[in-house]
């Protein structure tokens, strides 16, 4: 049983009184209980403390930020991350952020924490939650960027910055089921964008440990930064909906604590973040006394390979498929194949018959199917501009077709895949997928995170700095100054900075 | 440094890409031809001087001069001084000029910023039918912009001024793209999302990107665009002009390194939203190219100037209360209040603006209630008339409880149709009326020279000396004869 969902509070209309305060039925409230969802969010971001953690929590959150240093470092070697570091290098200065992979020039955190996240969802490589974001992109860049700019004697722990990251994650999760339209795959709003900046604002408050009000101005002040339209997924600008999450909310926050107010019920009203979403329904977090946090219930979805989450059950299906296709030399007879159908669930943004970039690439199941059937598996190189335009593949591709089943709902939590080949002969082959490797109800194992780690940090830092890493996120809540992570993330490193990993 | 990396960029050319069709069900484009998207990138990229009348030169110039005064003043508020510190922090690169700090520079986008903020601080800029705030959503980045640019690439004023028009049109435009935004809004403050638009073609256009680039441009922008009514009637509110601003200029210059978006932000695509993500009903509409004669709709629809600092709404009231003061006033020889048993309000729905008592100056620049009864007393409202003193002044709230509100039906939430009515009921049964169809200062009422100037003058003052404050007028009077016009930018 958990609290009643406050009355709906709009503005004031016929009635007299002091037009602030909307004050719902108080006499049902239990005295901890606050007036509205909005200060209960402030009061729950700022009391939260590390002792409310739970072991769950803590290394499904670790396995998920090591997971995304992994894929940041990865995605500096794209084309967009460079864009964006040409931009972003206008505002050199002698501030003082790391650029995750880059020892040559850093940028104020503002910016550190754009480029990074731009990076981190770069390749559609981070993770997924359900309902559906991309939780740790919007969160960690601006938490980092951020411990890196204050002044030398304030320093941050392991576990700050491990609790400020899951109040960052909380706050994006407990949002989303504040509307039912969050279940399913978005269609208008971007939901990083508008979760995720709301999250970034969270968690920079709560490193720089705002007082209830202040935290509350961060969120309202971030909800006016919240927002980005889905046509732009899929194509070059969608990773900086992440980049502008992270920056964003670290924007607000810091406005927020040079006392800078927005509306005290941005979460309750429909004028509020409600304008985001048709249907909407704010509701209050638990208490802190016993307080159980999302990331405990539902953990998330880590890629295998970058592209988008729904073509990981294609993936999956058509590779187990191709082992009944596939010949003695290990090919598969594309000319054998008269047709391929797909059965996914309908989303328009991932229906791409002939992809044209790597962004498209990754946002098409007909693309993942013909890869995996071609290749058995898909990985980074597959999503290169030789392996898209490969003829064998697009020849398969013209022979591909998608189906909508109507039992296959587009929620991250309930669809599924099956791949029907057709032979020249007659013959079908089928194979379907319930639950890709990677998602939450199968996850990876820490050897293959840690893989996955090593495969990506390795493409820009030296095997010291990724075993740094590694060990450094492992050990997360003893670290004493978190600065040791920025550290590594530059990419040069020293003996000195080694031992100033002190884990107690 | 800034610019050459530009040229870099603009010379390296993307491979026009063939727009792929998103699904099988979606109407086959081309990327040349049909689609809104395109049509907006050809009309920025093409329009020229030349297309500009002479009335809207004229309008476009007062604008212009109204929009500055009033950041000029806004940069002694609060909200300007904390932005302006949070900028401080990020102080390379400095090359732009903040609104009323000599000697002050900040990056491009970080003064827009400010700058912005400063315009829109205290909701003394400029509307416009359908709803929003269009100049402060451009100037602030062109004039960032135009110091950006090395000295032998200075755009001229005639350039500048071209700009700013394709940035007050292209909002227009797409605010004619749904009905819903023909009201007071109630769910995204509009300068948010078409002012963030409206700021990325309005650079595009003077930075000379080429069409793809001011597409690309326009979509990057919505990526940016979009902040919740909620926080009008707070601090935060300017943030959502001195954001368009800024992050319009952001995507222009995003654009011109290469940066690609979705080629058909502006269309109506089902089952994935663009542009149309933020309204209920959506029906985009190519604009007609250049090589027709373009109308500019500022040519038919002028904008509204603020006579004080407050919601164009509140205008409507409280000429209808200065009226009916001064019926009173004949009625009985003098003012007094404890004649009245009752202030009646007639006004349109409209949640933001109806709160009975304020507490904050920023809710009652929001409430037709106090300034209803602000003209009520003094027979006008004033810059300083939202100060701490005067908004919890005794006699004032002693009015404000005698306040009761009425919305005919009649009185739509539009600011070509709404009136207001303020009746006074005595204590002896006789009642008052005052009402107000079109008050001094809307489009239908334009200020004339000398009140827009004076206007100007009393804003541009508490910042600028007075030369300062003539030169400006007469830069922008004369803004197609300049040959430089980043001089109007350093000269603030």
């Amino acid at each position: 049983m958990g609290p009643p969902a406050p009355q709906r509070l709009e503005e004031p209309s016929e009635a007299k009184g002091p037009a602030d305060h909307r004050e719902p039925d108080t006499s049902r409230e239990t005295p901890m209980q606050t007036l509205t969802v909005t200060e209960n969010f402030a009061n729950v971001i700022h009391g939260l403390k590390a002792s409310h953690l739970t072991d769950l929590v803590i290394q499904r959150s670790k396995r998920m930020i090591l997971d995304t240093l992994g894929v940041g470092l990865l995605g500096t070697s794209t084309e967009v991350f460079h864009k964006v570091i040409q931009y972003s290098k206008i505002y050199r200065s002698d501030a003082s952020s790391t650029v995750w992979g880059h020892s040559d020039f850093r940028l104020p955190p503002l910016y550190a924490a754009f480029v990074n996240g731009v990076a981190v969802h770069s390749m559609d490589f981070d993770d997924t939650w359900h309902p559906a974001t991309h939780p740790s992109g919007a969160v960690l860049p601006a938490l980092l960027a951020l411990s890196e700019a204050l002044p030398q004697k304030q320093k941050f722990s392991g576990l700050d910055l491990l609790l400020a990251f899951n109040v960052g994650i909380e706050v994006q999760g407990r949002l989303m089921r504040f509307s039912n339209e969050a279940s399913n795959v978005p269609k208008r709003f971007h939901p990083p964008a508008v979760v995720g900046t709301i999250g970034s604002a969270a968690a920079t408050a709560k490193l720089l440990a705002l007082d209830q009000f202040k935290c509350k101005a961060a969120l309202a002040v971030a909800a006016s930064y919240a927002g980005a339209p889905m046509a732009n997924a899929a194509t070059q600008t969608k990773p900086l909906h992440i980049g502008n999450a992270a920056r964003h909310g670290l924007e607000a926050a810091c406005l927020a604590s040079l006392s800078l107010q927005g509306n005290k019920q941005i979460l309750d009203m429909e004028s509020g973040l409600g304008a985001f979403y048709t249907d909407y329904t704010p509701r209050f977090l638990p208490t802190l006394q016993s307080y159980s946090w999302l990331l405990d219930q539902q953990d998330v979805a880590i890629k295998r390979f970058p592209a988008h989450l729904g073509t990981h059950w294609v993936a999956d299906a058509a590779s187990s498929l191709r082992k009944h296709l596939v010949e003695s030399d290990d090919s598969v007879p594309i000319s054998r194949i008269k047709r391929i159908v797909v059965k996914v669930p309908d989303v328009r943004y991932v229906n791409r018959p002939f992809p044209n970039s790597e962004h498209e690439a990754r946002h098409s199941f007909q693309f993942a199917a013909c890869s995996a059937l071609l290749d058995g598996s898909i990985s980074v190189q597959s999503f290169s501009d030789q392996n898209i335009s490969r003829p064998e593949l697009k020849e398969l591709l013209s022979k591909t077709k998608l189906e909508h089943p109507a039992d296959n709902k587009p929620s991250f939590d309930n669809l599924y895949c099956e791949v029907n080949v057709t032979l020249q002969d007659g013959k079908v082959f089928s194979e379907r997928c319930d639950t890709f490797y990677g998602h939450w109800r199968k996850p990876l194992s820490t050897e293959d995170l840690k893989k996955k780690f090593h495969s990506n940090a390795s493409s820009v830092l030296s095997v010291e700095a990724t075993e740094g890493i590694i060990e450094t996120v492992d050990n997360l809540e003893k670290v004493e100054d978190c600065f040791v992570l920025s550290a590594f993330l530059k990419g040069t490193q020293s003996t000195k900075v080694l031992s100033k990993m002190c884990l107690s | 440094m800034v610019y050459s990396t530009l040229q870099r960029s603009q010379k390296v050319l993307a491979a026009s890409r063939q727009v792929h069709k998103i699904s099988a069900q979606v109407l086959e484009r081309t990327a040349a031809e049909e689609t809104v998207t395109s049509s907006f990138a050809s009309f920025i990229h093409g329009v020229q001087p030349e297309h500009l009348s002479e009335v809207v030169r004229h309008r476009s110039k007062r604008m212009i001069l109204d929009s500055i005064g009033v950041g000029l003043v806004g940069s002694t508020t609060r909200v300007f001084n904390i932005a302006l510190r949070y900028c401080q922090l990020y102080a390379s690169n400095a090359v732009s000029s903040v609104y009323g700090r000599k000697g002050l520079k900040l990056s491009p986008t970080l003064a827009a910023f400010t700058n912005g903020i400063a315009t829109h601080s205290m909701d003394f800029d400029d509307t416009w039918h359908p709803a929003t705030h269009p100049s402060g959503a451009v100037l602030p980045a062109l004039l960032a912009a135009s110091q950006m640019l090395p000295p032998s690439s200075k755009p001229n004023g005639l350039d500048f001024l071209l700009a700013f028009n394709v940035g007050i049109e292209v909002q227009g435009r797409l605010m004619r793209f749904s009905t819903e935004a023909h009201n007071i809004p109630n769910r995204f403050h509009p300068p948010s999302v078409v002012g963030t638009m409206g700021s990325a073609a309005a650079t595009a256009k003077l930075l000379s990107l080429n069409v793809t680039q001011c597409a690309h441009a326009l979509a990057i922008a919505a990526s940016l665009a979009g902040a919740p009514m909620a926080n009008a009637a707070t601090q935060a509110k300017p943030l959502h002009i001195g954001n368009a601003t800024r992050l319009g200029l952001e995507a222009a210059l995003l654009a011109a390194r290469g940066m690609e978006a979705s080629p058909l932000i502006l269309d109506d695509i089902p089952g994935c939203s663009g542009f149309s993500a933020f309204y209920g009903d959506y029906r985009p509409k190519p604009l007609p190219l250049p090589a027709s004669s373009h109308k500019f709709l500022l040519e038919k629809q002028d904008v509204a100037f603020k006579r004080f600092p407050a919601h164009l709404g509140m205008h409507w009231i409280v000429d209808a209360a200065a009226s009916v003061r001064n019926l009173l006033i004949n009625y009985s020889g003098s003012f007094s209040p404890s004649l009245i048993r009752a202030i009646l309000l007639r006004i349109p729905v409209s949640k933001y603006i109806n709160r009975p008592f304020p507490e904050s100056e920023h809710q009652a620049r929001h409430s037709f209630q106090f300034n209803a009864c602000t003209a009520l007393l003094d027979g006008e409202v004033y810059l300083n008339s939202f100060t701490d003193g005067c908004i919890h002044r005794q006699e004032l709230m002693e009015l404000l409880a005698k306040v009761l509100v009425e919305h005919p039906e009649d009185n739509i939430a539009n600011f070509d149709k709404m009136y207001g009515e303020v009746a006074l009921v005595l204590e002896n049964g006789d009642v008052l009326t005052g009402r107000c169809d079109t008050f001094y200062g809307h489009w239908r009422k334009p200020l004339s020279r000398e009140s827009l100037l004076k206007k100007f003058q009393s804003n541009a003052s508490h910042v600028l000396p007075e030369d300062k404050v003539n030169s400006i007028i007469t830069t922008v009077e004369n803004l197609e004869n300049l040959s430089d016009s980043s001089q109007l930018a350093s000269s603030l």
